[in-house]
């Protein structure tokens, strides 16, 4: 329970932390919104300081900062400026999209490489271990937007097997569009592409330094198949570096999901950060960064119960 | 692809002991292709103004939508660009990116860890909470609106991409700081009444920039990769070339052109695979531990 309250107060002043941190950086960045919204009539200072004024950007850092936090806890995070739809409303219509796709990348990246990883490691040094450590290799010199390019061509273009951008509605939730798997797939592919190769990697690694303990020794000359051994003794002990890396990795995925749904003219959060990016939009791209953070910080207080769960051995006595 | 020049790896996981040495010398044929091929770029990058190209800039410097042949190596585009040319001079941006992002990383990167790591208290404290909140932001999104705010230009570009590529060097070189801080030649420097400075400076410094420049090759391309993408999504340098922009630009002529995209992704992934390749080699060479991690 003490444990339990312990994490609650940290993710607290962690949140306090970044959404400060956030706002102060975004704030700092030279901009003005007014000036985008008004396009030419900036030069009229009157309307400039009127809607200065409206959007309560008149105010210091600090005091914008207090009055927008005291309205985010509330669930306001106030309206974009320029389409007036509230910034919850928004951001709902898009985020169902992007969580489908990067839950589909992270199924593809981990159904791949957990197998790969096994096989790999089982034989280390024949030729299904080379051939996967060159096909591995090769996808980290793929970031998305070669990648994504790379399958368009080949799926789209020139088999006509997968649609080549947009996406098709399979059902709602609240406002937001769910699409059809089928159509999130070349997409989902492009973000779980380099995940998929370090994740192999990594586990490849620790699936061989774990083969060498005392315990695979034991249950070798108890005469227990290597398949066996592979999938009810040596896995679970060496997930550990990839489960933190597939956690910890949101932050890639975030990113690679920007350049994803760009590549496929997808309208999810990727795209909605970006225009809002580039009009300004300040309140939505704030509320974008601090949605991230929450459930980055949420996901990293979770994995430290998971590890508890998969390695009895990191369990503490308090 | 370089690895295919790789020869055979006969040796089994039980010798490993022994395998950094050995991988150094047998990779040795894929390792010089790929120092080869990045050796091969930044010339291209920094004599393409002498060769006799046409000028990447120029329209129909040749019939639109050609397929590679003698005249225009690469082809050319819908408005006749000669493809060749122009991922040449693509490159340079990337070569630029590449290169700072490293020598910051080294500098500043390396010398915060190793303070924070050496000293630690309130100053390892505070590298700590920095760099954690900086490396759980995602990085493109920062970098994105840096840039469209600041507007576009080299100097915004460098600044965002290098500012989120220090932490990493600062967390390496700080964790590897503290593997030496307790080790004997450093108590020896000590109890011999060496300064603080001089510790860090004379006997950790040089033990730190051993695995720093190990994680280079990997932290070039990772800000190769991250100027690629800000490029794609048309917030690089403007008036300038780069293979993200390139690659994007190309991407609405796959139909009737492929190669005005498959050019620069040709030339962007043969980047990042030999930096990959050489930071995954440099990484075994000096860590028998990771010598496993490259297949």
């Amino acid at each position: 329970m003490r444990f339990v309250l312990l994490r609650l107060a940290r993710l607290a002043t962690v949140l306090l932390a970044v959404t400060a941190s956030s706002f102060l950086l975004l704030n700092l960045i030279p901009g003005d919104p007014t000036v985008t919204l008004l396009g030419p009539a900036a030069g009229d200072a009157h309307a400039k300081a009127e809607l200065t004024q409206q959007l309560g950007l008149g105010h210091s850092i600090p005091v914008r900062y207090v009055t927008w936090l005291g309205h985010a806890v509330q669930g306001d995070f106030g309206r974009s400026y320029f389409t007036q739809d509230t910034v919850v409303r928004s951001i709902s219509e898009r985020l169902p999209l992007t969580i489908e796709l990067m839950g589909m990348a992270e199924v593809i990246a981990l159904g791949v490489a957990i197998p790969l990883a096994l096989i790999a490691a089982a034989r280390a040094n024949r030729w299904f271990d080379k051939a996967s450590g060159a096909v591995t290799l090769a996808l980290l010199g793929m970031p998305p937007f070669i990648l994504g390019i790379l399958l368009i061509y080949v799926f789209a273009v020139h088999w006509h097997l997968f649609p080549s951008s947009g996406q098709t509605p399979w059902f709602h939730i609240g406002n937001g569009v769910v699409a059809t798997p089928r159509s999130l797939l070349l997409p989902a592919i492009t973000l779980a592409g380099s995940q998929l190769a370090v994740f192999s990697r990594v586990l490849r690694a620790d699936l061989l330094q774990t083969l060498r303990s005392d315990f695979i020794l034991a249950a070798r000359a108890k005469g227990i198949p290597t398949r066996r051994i592979m999938t009810h003794h040596a896995l679970r002990p060496s997930l550990f570096s990839v489960m933190t890396l597939a956690v910890l990795s949101l932050g890639a995925l975030v990113g690679g999901s920007v350049i994803v749904e760009n590549i496929f003219a997808l309208p999810g959060m990727g795209r909605l950060i970006v225009t809002s990016i580039f009009k300004r939009d300040y309140l939505i791209v704030q509320a974008s960064v601090v949605l991230v953070a929450v459930i980055f910080v949420v996901l990293t207080s979770l994995l430290e119960i998971l590890y508890v769960v998969v390695d009895p051995r990191t369990r503490r006595s308090e | 692809m370089t690895t295919t020049g790789t020869p055979p790896r006969t040796a089994s996981a039980a010798d490993e002991s022994i395998a950094p040495i050995r991988n150094v010398r047998k990779y040795g044929f894929g390792l010089w292709l790929a120092i080869a091929w990045l050796i091969l770029i930044a010339f291209g990058a920094i004599l393409g103004p002498m060769l006799p190209l046409p000028d990447p800039h120029a329209q129909l410097t040749g019939a639109p939508f050609a397929s590679p042949s003698s005249h225009h190596l690469f082809g050319t585009d819908l408005v006749g660009h000669d493809l060749f040319s122009q991922v040449l001079y693509g490159g340079r941006v990337s070569m630029i990116v590449g290169a700072t992002s490293v020598v910051l990383g080294l500098l500043v990167g390396g010398s915060l860890g190793i303070i924070g790591g050496y000293l630690g208290g309130a100053a390892d404290a505070a590298l700590l909470w920095v760099t954690d909140v900086l490396l759980t932001f995602p990085g493109l999104v920062f970098a994105l609106a840096l840039v469209a705010f600041a507007g576009p230009s080299l100097g915004s570009v460098l600044i965002a991409i290098d500012v989120l590529a220090i932490p990493i060097y600062a967390r390496i070189a700080r964790a590897t700081t503290l593997t030496y801080a307790r080790q004997d030649f450093v108590l020896a420097a000590e109890l011999m009444g060496a300064t603080r400075t001089r510790v860090m400076v004379r006997e950790i410094a040089p033990n730190v920039a051993v695995r720093l420049l190990a994680y280079a090759a990997l932290g070039a391309s990772v800000a190769i990769l991250a100027e690629g993408g800000l490029a794609y999504l048309g917030v690089s340098v403007p008036g300038s070339l780069s293979w993200g922009s390139m690659i994007a630009q190309g991407q609405s002529q796959l139909q009737d052109a492929p190669q005005a995209a498959f050019a620069p992704m040709l030339a962007m992934f043969l980047t990042l695979l030999s930096l990959t390749f050489i930071g995954e080699r440099l990484g075994a060479s000096i860590d028998p531990r990771e010598a496993n991690v490259s297949g």
